[in-house]
């Protein structure tokens, strides 16, 4: 006591000082030490929380991914499928028509080259027609102008050897 | 019982073929009145045709229908009556000239039902049938 007393320090004041020190850490502890600790493990427990709930959805999106890969795969090998037969569908379907106007040209052509042989027929016909009624008419002038009686009787002449 | 044309045709005939100039007025007389009697005189005309045509054949008699453009002079029909008589081996050829312009020459021989066509129109239609008109 004395020391303290010699280093300037009231014994009294200090104990008083220390209950009161005491006082006020039992009052923190209870008031402030306990909540902010609460709140601490909550605030853990939440971050903990989060980065599991984020390591989970990190893991949902890697098989999300990987589901939409797949997805993707399937997708573009039914496109390609889609797109192969569409191809062999257009390649038939142009040959189909290739081959259907390649016919009907070859009808077409067959007809027009009756039609013209059957053109070319009937002008000769009406040429020889209108020739021999031309061949006819001369004839039949030649015969009336050149026969006379004498040569006719010679004509009979030789019809009855 | 009813005879027909050609029956009479040749009876007529069995009964005048062997027969003189007079016994055949006779016969054709009594005939007529035959037809008379059966009453086919209407069918005299043709019954008579008939006979022709026996009696001809019989005779060697043919008879021909000869067109020509002009009428034919007597050489011709000498000419014509020849023919036909080695044609047809007759005896007698009887010439019935038909004149007609329109044969434009040549003739038409008729005998019966066979025809001889040596006209120029027939020749005219041929060469208008070789060329197709």
């Amino acid at each position: 006591m004395e020391l303290l007393d010699n280093l300037g320090i009231d014994g009294r004041l200090l104990l008083a000082q220390l209950i009161n020190f005491v006082i006020l850490l039992a009052v923190l502890y209870k008031f402030a030490y306990g909540p902010v600790l609460k709140i601490l493990e909550e605030r853990t427990k939440k971050i903990e929380n989060g980065l599991k709930d984020a390591e989970e959805s990190h893991k949902k999106l890697a098989e999300i991914s990987e589901k939409e890969a797949a997805v993707l795969v399937e997708a573009r090998k039914n496109a390609q499928q889609i797109i192969k037969k569409s191809e062999e569908t257009a390649v038939k379907n142009a040959e189909e028509i290739m081959a259907l106007a390649k016919d009907q040209s070859n009808k077409i052509l067959e007809q027009a080259k009756k039609q013209i042989e059957q053109e070319k027929e009937k002008i000769l016909a009406e040429v020889k027609t209108e020739v021999a009624g031309l061949i006819m008419v001369a004839a039949g002038k030649i015969v009336d102008e050149k026969l006379d009686s004498e040569k006719d009787r010679d004509l009979i002449n030789r019809s009855i050897k | 019982m009813r005879l027909s044309v050609n029956q009479y045709a040749k009876a007529l005939y069995a009964s005048v073929k062997d027969k003189s100039q007079d016994d055949i007025s006779l016969v054709v007389a009594n005939f007529l009145k035959l037809l008379r009697k059966n009453g086919q005189m209407k069918s005299a005309g043709k019954i008579i045709d008939n006979f022709s045509a026996i009696w001809n054949k019989e005779n060697g008699i043919v008879e021909a229908d000869v067109t020509s453009r002009e009428a034919l002079d007597r050489a011709s029909q000498d000419g014509i009556k020849k023919f036909i008589m080695e044609k047809y081996a007759a005896k007698e050829v009887i010439i019935s000239n038909i004149v007609d312009e329109d044969i434009r020459g040549g003739i038409i021989i008729r005998i019966g039902d066979e025809l001889i066509d040596a006209s120029v129109r027939r020749r005219l239609a041929d060469l208008g049938n070789s060329l197709g008109f």
